[in-house]
């Protein structure tokens, strides 16, 4: 059995589109997630969204939301969910259902890829090209190894299918305006 | 590197073209590289059947770019790929 292709990138879904989020840890993954499935965006993942080798569909993951010290003020509607990480300073647990009710996303189609870029006064999205974009998602590719041949075929298939973009990260509420306009 | 020589890139690396550029993956060296479309245009000429000169004049042809400049850049894309070992041995 091909084990499914592990992305280290958020996703939701709106509409049947998946989108992903690329990008390092502190990038801004999970608060562009969390901030996007507060408004009504399906959950893939604010971590690492896996994708089925043979379908080509991203697949949620099935952890919770983990939120840094630094972003927990940014939600003060969750602020009382949140339960404080057992092993990890200054991370805090987010249930997905705490979110919203029944937000998790069916498996979906990708529809876009945004790679997420250093943060600026204002934040900007800005379409990319597929060499970009596949040297981002490359570098985040978590299982590359045991999937060499099948997973960089897969990228390739997914940068070449997908509408890519970089968005330089800043304000959250002008990321989420620009994210909201932009995405089907 | 000699501007007369023809070098092929091996016969056993997976390469797939993008809209601006190219990847290339060694499995024997097990890494990956990507191209800009510059060393993608050269990588796609790298068959052994065409000298550096050769390709620099089809890309000065084909982009318009200076005759030095594209010798220059194929120059370097050609270096480039066989410092990574991605090239035929002569």
């Amino acid at each position: 059995m091909t084990p499914f292709f592990r992305l280290h990138s958020g996703g939701v879904v709106r509409n049947g589109h998946g989108v992903l989020f690329v990008g390092p840890s502190g990038a801004g993954k999970t608060t562009l997630v969390v901030r996007l499935v507060s408004e009504g965006f399906a959950l893939l993942s604010d971590d690492e969204v896996w994708i089925d080798p043979a379908s080509r569909h991203l697949h949620p993951s099935p952890r919770r939301c983990l939120l840094k010290d630094s972003s927990r003020d940014l939600f003060p509607a969750h602020r009382h969910k949140l339960r404080q990480g057992d092993d990890q300073g200054g991370f805090w647990w987010l249930d997905p259902e705490d979110i919203r009710p029944n937000c998790r996303a069916a498996p979906s189609p990708v529809w876009g890829m945004v790679c997420l870029g250093p943060r600026r006064t204002r934040p900007v999205l800005e379409p990319i090209g597929q060499t970009a974009a596949l040297t981002t998602a490359l570098g985040e590719s978590m299982n590359f190894p045991e999937c060499r041949a099948d997973g960089l075929s897969l990228l390739v298939e997914l940068v070449k299918s997908a509408r890519l973009f970089r968005l330089h990260t800043g304000d959250l509420d002008e990321c989420a305006r620009l994210l909201t306009a932009a995405l089907p | 590197m000699s501007e007369r020589l023809k070098p092929a890139v091996r016969a056993d690396l997976e390469y797939h073209e993008l809209d601006d550029g190219g990847v290339v993956c060694d499995p024997l060296a097990d890494r990956i590289h990507t191209l800009n479309l510059t060393a993608a245009y050269v990588w796609s000429r790298l068959d052994g059947s065409r000298s550096i000169e050769q390709i620099a004049t089809e890309l000065h042809e084909i982009t318009g770019v200076s005759i030095q400049t594209a010798v220059t850049d194929v120059g370097l894309a050609v270096e480039r790929f066989q410092d990574e070992g991605l090239l035929q041995r002569p």
